[in-house]
């Protein structure tokens, strides 16, 4: 069984990866469309100064999250023990309260070469606001 | 003469059982493919051709590759069901769509509540997916 579980391990992989890949161009495509404005920001003249809100560093930070929050996605994909089709469960951060599972898809699918190269355009993108 | 139908019947039917298989399910029906074809095996030695022990053969043959085909269906079945849940999680649009000519421009809370808890809802079902092979489909297939 343990070849067959490497089978399917390798699909579902490739699967995730295809998930993220096509999430990230969208959110590219959402970021490089200039014909409707995307987000709201308002504008205040105080004397001599120009305020905005939500700041341009707050809109980046947004921004950046929510490419982040795609990536962390897969932190919810458990892997398998090795030689099984047992999913390594989700445990509770004593210190954070946070719930992670200790073996997940993040760290593979975040150095596909891919996914890191929209990633990197996509802060660049950010970044030209 | 007698026997030639049945045995080509047999040789059909054994190929047929054999022939739709990936490499990974050989690998993983290696056990009953080494044991169907130790009973095939018995058809390479001499026979008397008026021996009854042909049908006795052929009959023990055909039994063994209707059992091989039982398991054989299981598996396929069961990998037809992991890789639609694979297939769904491929497909799957995590980033929800908008319509810019009817939705309003939202502020920086309304754009991240948007995607986001739609974003979540589809991970919840896709991991929900994703469980269900390793606990369900897989372990049907162990057993």
């Amino acid at each position: 069984m343990v070849i067959y579980y490497y089978y399917w391990e390798r699909k579902i992989f490739n699967a995730i990866n295809k998930m993220i890949i096509r999430a990230l161009a969208t959110n590219k495509a959402l970021l490089q469309k200039t014909s409707k404005p995307l987000i709201k920001m308002e504008a205040s003249f105080n004397n001599t100064e120009m305020n905005y809100y939500p700041s341009v560093h707050d809109l980046r930070q947004a921004l950046d999250r929510f490419t982040r929050n795609i990536i962390d996605s897969t932190k919810r994909f458990g892997r398998w023990w090795d030689g099984f089709c047992r999913v390594f469960e989700e445990t509770v951060d004593k210190d954070t309260s946070e719930k992670t599972i200790r073996y997940t898809f993040f760290d593979d699918v975040n150095h596909n070469p891919v996914v890191a190269a929209l990633s990197l355009e996509l802060v660049g993108l950010s970044e030209q606001i | 003469m007698m026997h030639i139908d049945g045995l080509n019947k047999l040789l059909r039917s054994y190929n047929s059982a054999l022939g739709d298989l990936r490499a990974v399910e050989k690998k993983l029906l290696f056990k009953d493919i080494t044991k169907l074809q130790g009973k095939m095996n018995k058809g390479t030695e001499n026979h008397n051709w008026f021996s009854l022990s042909i049908s006795e053969y052929i009959d023990e043959c055909n039994k063994e590759i209707e059992q091989f085909k039982d398991t054989k269906s299981r598996v396929l079945q069961q990998a037809s069901n992991i890789e639609k849940q694979v297939q769904t999680i491929e497909n799957a649009c995590i980033i929800r769509p908008i319509d810019f000519e009817d939705t309003k421009i939202m502020d920086i809370t309304q754009f991240s509540e948007y995607f986001d808890s739609f974003r979540a809802k589809e991970i919840n079902t896709l991991v929900k997916d994703y469980h269900n092979i390793g606990d369900n489909y897989l372990k049907t297939i162990e057993q």
